[in-house]
């Protein structure tokens, strides 16, 4: 049945575009457009945004971190891993955090060492129902946008059985009130496009899951009135390890 | 055939299509047109074998009875281009304008041929005036507070936008102020506008809504249908404010010309 | 009342569709003020939102047509895209499933959830899956599917059709949700925006965790890795397809991109001309279920790929713009006539501009023959559109079929009884028109009786109860004034005549 189902609609789609191929050469009713082109919708020339970019933050962090304030994220710029240790502890007090979870990727671990207690620490395969009470997750951002302030977060391929180890951190950046990401300078690239390009690994390969990720999750459905943090985070830290 | 008027270098000889709204309900938009065309230098040739261009057929569907009428003035204008002498085509409408480029697809054979000679003379007047004659002045005088109505075929099928504007600045003494609801569609639609009339007048409140706002004389727009449209919606409002063709101010030249409450 | 239109089995089958009886509706709408109300404001907002967008974007035409062509080109050989999808997706472990029509779409999401023994299903919001009708075959079968974007979340509960692609519930203003909540959940609500999303956030994160299915549409199909995007502001996606074990996605075929760097100019375009947002909060690119157990996500991933009616628009390079669709809804946003009556009075899951086209075109025009007529023509959707599709063109298209058949495949008039009726009577006066307008002559005799009948008509306009177009002109605009003479009986007109030509 589901085999029957393949062929009509590949055998529809195959006569379809070739009843419109043979319209258009007999140039039938909907055939070539007229051949007077409209002008321009307007007569002003499309503005650049050149214009507007201030020069200094032309600098690759500089711009994450402009980028990262204007949609209500929250980017920390650390130049050492005592420094990015010292954002978290920050964000956890300020908060008033007292369970974090966090994902298993070797460079969050070991900030996190750094991170004097007062609040207790799981591990990504905690209980769900735990998951779900705490109030930080922190994980790794593999791949930041300049031109957005978007992070990139990979699904986890523990066994690095398709590439390089992922961390499991799925539901880390995603349960939690508050998401903190840890990105290294070096992992920045300017635009979207240039994001995706880097997510395939040098055999072509895609994580199975990657969600890029911009500010804290919002709405506009009642009334159109923003409102920030839905059913993903409500807050939105990247902790950018300039010196890395 | 003689032409009065200031200049005595013919600049080029216009094939006017005046419109059958035009023609028939507003025949001084429709004088007011020839004067501005003739003060800026033109021949005016109008050709009474024309009736309509078949659009408010062709925009319900019928192709049956939109053909013969679109072919009708197709023929007659092409005519005029091709045996007449005409340098090029005007008409005081944006959508009529735009109709002839529908017409080469909708007509057959000769005559979609013809179309395309049409379509590619045919001007709307604004676009006429500032884009080939390249005159933005036409010495008209016209006191008074006004805002545009891009009609939506002017400004989406042949993008005019800011030749009306310019032109209407030059005109001394007229005070033009900025509609931010200028390119909303004033609900006319041909028989949308009495198939669907509460949405038709709804569009109509929409942009009169804002335009009462504003202490503005009159509305002005190149399109004899639009006009109709708010003019009908700004009168049952008990609205001051008159709806005025483009091609009337443009002619204006004596300071009297106000329009009086 | 709600009675569905056709047979599930039938090819085109739009669940809950009624677009045979917007001339009802729309009185409805426009009697509606809050509705006209809440449509402004929201259109109003949206519109700035989107300008404001734009204008930081450096050459959005460019842009925009490079989303078309990516578009024009997918759609040229589709077929081969899907194959190449199919083939790449399998490859990576993710179950592909085609369905002809909606009866078989349904059957297969039912089979997935049945097998893993599904009571629970979390729904991210899909138009497809509104088209097929996927809730109500899922209640049928005993299970729950709960609505987890808020909008839609807001429209279940209200047991209403969403009105709008992207905001299900931009007809209701805030008070009413906070009162739909109080009652449905039964204690009071907090009165702010921000508190009724709180509520809803908390009521509905307990059934992401206990739902054994998540379903979820797709914005873009990637032909080149057998991928599939989705978009999303909410995060409620991203629950729905990794807290669940199995997740299934519901797609149209036109949704394909050949490449994986095609994404990058339709998401740049898409989230600035839906909501003005430079980009959308979370995109989530999924290409394999998870390739180690002790990871999260599903275990199981379905791809269903949906025809229902699409392929046969690519019969012709018009209507095959349609499918050029990525849903961002800015032509709703746009149009005067949405403004003024909202999505609802469509009768259709797809309402405005793309629905006035898709609707009729996928269900038939005998079930939607009205839809085509609601529009002036304005042409402010085709600007608006990031993909360019030609809607007033469609729209004429549809409207001759409607009226006279197309005239170069030879069909007949296409519409229910009542349009067809309708279009009668105006072919009748259209036929009168095209004498009157026939010769000089005779144009100038009717302008003349025209213009008299208007004097006549502007003393006493009760007249024109006797004449239907009249009666509806004048209810609300008068009629024009009448000039006395016609332009060419002027002298001016005279004065202009040719060489050699004394009289018409």
């Amino acid at each position: 049945m589901i085999n029957d189902d393949r062929s009509t609609i590949l055998s529809a789609i195959k006569a379809s575009l070739a009843q419109a191929a043979s319209a258009r050469t007999r140039g039938g009713l909907h055939g070539p457009p007229p051949s007077i082109a409209a002008p321009p919708l307007t007569n002003e020339l499309p503005k650049s945004a050149a214009d507007r970019r201030d020069p200094a933050s032309t600098l690759a962090t500089a711009g994450f971190q402009t980028a990262l304030d204007r949609v209500q994220g929250v980017c920390h710029r650390v130049t050492s891993d005592a420094g990015a240790a010292d954002a978290l502890q920050a964000v956890i007090a300020d908060l008033g955090v007292r369970r974090v979870v966090r994902s298993d990727d070797p460079l969050v671990i070991e900030i996190l060492e750094r991170v004097i207690g007062g609040f207790e620490l799981l591990p990504p395969n905690a209980d769900r129902a735990l998951l779900l009470e705490c109030g930080i997750g922190v994980s790794r951002a593999t791949i930041g946008v300049v031109e957005y302030g978007t992070i990139v977060l990979s699904s986890g391929d523990m066994a690095g059985v398709s590439g390089a180890p992922t961390e499991r951190q799925r539901l880390v950046s995603l349960l939690p009130a508050t998401h903190v990401a840890i990105l290294a300078s070096t992992d920045l690239v300017e635009t979207w496009d240039a994001a995706l390009t880097s997510l395939r690994s040098a055999s072509g390969d895609l994580p199975p899951t990657a969600t890029f990720a911009t500010g804290p999750s919002r709405t506009a459905d009642i009334e159109l009135e923003l409102v920030l943090g839905v059913h993903g985070p409500k807050n939105q830290h990247v902790i950018l390890l300039e010196h890395r | 055939m003689g032409i009065e008027g200031v200049s005595s270098l013919l600049l080029m000889r216009i094939a006017l299509f005046v419109t059958c709204l035009m023609d028939q309900f507003r025949p001084e938009a429709a004088e007011a047109t020839v004067s501005v065309l003739e003060h800026c230098g033109c021949e005016v040739v109008f050709d009474p074998r024309q009736t309509c261009c078949g659009q408010p057929a062709f925009n319900a569907g019928l192709h049956q009875e939109a053909i013969p009428v679109c072919r009708g003035a197709v023929r007659v204008l092409d005519d005029q281009i091709t045996r007449g002498g005409c340098d090029a085509i005007v008409t005081p409408s944006g959508s009529c304008a735009a109709m002839f480029r529908h017409a080469i697809e909708l007509l057959d054979g000769d005559d979609a041929v013809a179309a395309k000679r049409v379509a590619e003379a045919t001007h709307e007047l604004s676009e006429f005036l500032v884009r080939r004659l390249e005159r933005i002045d036409v010495g008209a005088s016209w006191p008074g507070r006004v805002a545009w109505h891009d009609a939506c075929h002017g400004l989406r099928e042949l993008g005019i936008k800011s030749e009306p504007r310019r032109l209407l600045e030059a005109v001394d003494g007229l005070d033009l102020v900025e509609s931010s609801t200028c390119d909303r569609c004033c609900g006319f639609g041909g028989t949308f506008s009495t198939n669907l009339p509460g949405i038709s007048t709804g569009m109509a409140d929409d942009k009169i809504d804002e335009l009462e706002t504003l202490g503005i004389d009159a509305i002005v727009s190149g399109d004899a249908s639009c006009l109709m449209q708010l003019e009908g919606r700004l009168e049952a409002r008990g609205s001051r404010i008159r709806g005025v063709h483009l091609a009337e101010i443009l002619a204006a030249r004596e300071t009297l010309t106000r329009i009086n409450s | 009342m709600i009675t569905p239109k056709a047979d599930p089995n039938e090819t085109g089958y739009i669940h809950h569709l009624h677009a045979d009886q917007f001339d009802d509706l729309v009185p409805q709408a426009l009697a509606n003020v809050e509705l006209r109300g809440a449509l402004a404001k929201a259109t109003n907002t949206i519109r700035n939102r989107r300008a404001t967008a734009l204008e930081e974007v450096d050459h959005f035409q460019e842009l925009r047509s490079q989303a078309k062509s990516i578009k024009t080109e997918a759609l040229a050989h589709l077929d081969d895209h899907l194959e190449t999808f199919e083939r790449q997706a399998t490859a990576n472990g993710i179950h592909v499933h085609w369905a002809a029509d909606a009866k078989s779409a349904s059957a297969i999401v039912l089979d997935i959830a049945i097998k893993n023994k599904t009571r629970l299903a979390v729904k991210a919001k899909s138009m497809v899956s509104e088209e097929i009708g996927l809730n109500d075959a899922l209640i049928d079968a005993g299970i729950v599917p709960v609505e987890t974007d808020l909008g839609e979340w807001i429209v279940q509960l209200a047991e209403e059709p969403p009105s709008h692609i992207l905001a299900p519930a931009i007809h209701k203003r805030r008070r009413e949700i906070r009162d739909l909540l109080a009652r449905v959940l039964d204690r009071p609500m907090p009165d702010d925006a921000a508190g009724l999303t709180e509520v809803a956030r908390h009521e509905l994160r307990g059934h992401f965790a206990q739902a054994e299915l998540g379903i979820s549409g797709a914005n873009f199909l990637v032909a080149e890795t057998g991928s599939f995007l989705l978009i999303e502001n909410e995060g409620n996606i991203r629950l729905t397809t990794s807290l669940p074990r199995v997740h299934v996605a519901v797609a149209g075929i036109e949704k394909i991109v050949p490449r994986l760097q095609d994404l990058g100019p339709l998401v740049r375009i898409i989230t600035r001309s839906a909501t003005g947002q430079a980009i959308s909060c979370y995109q989530t690119l999924i290409t394999k279920p998870k390739t180690s157990p002790e990871d999260d996500g599903p275990e199981e991933i379905h791809l269903v790929l949906l025809d229902n009616g699409r392929s046969k628009l690519l019969e012709d390079d018009l209507t095959a713009e349609t499918l050029r669709c990525i849903r961002c809804s800015a032509c709703l946003n746009i149009c005067p006539v949405y403004r003024q009556i909202g999505g609802h009075a469509y009768g259709s899951v797809y309402p405005g501009p793309i629905g006035a086209i898709f609707t009729p075109q996928i269900a038939g025009m005998h079930a939607a023959s009205q839809l085509p007529g609601a529009s002036s023509l304005c042409g402010a959707c085709r600007e608006v559109c990031p993909v360019d599709i030609d809607i007033p063109g469609v729209l004429l298209h549809l409207r001759h079929r409607a009226a006279e058949g197309d005239r170069s495949t030879g069909d007949h008039p296409e519409g229910d009884p009542l349009t067809t009726k309708k279009n009668r009577s105006m072919r009748r006066g259209f036929r009168f028109w095209r004498w009157a307008m026939g010769s000089s002559r005779r144009f100038e005799l009717f302008g003349a009786i025209g213009r008299l009948l208007a004097t006549v008509i502007r003393q006493v306009p009760s007249l024109t109860k006797y004449a239907g177009p009249l009666a509806s002109w004048t209810d609300g605009r008068t009629i024009p004034r009448s000039p006395g003479r016609s332009f060419r009986s002027g002298e001016m007109a005279r004065r202009l005549r040719p060489e050699g030509q004394d009289r018409a």
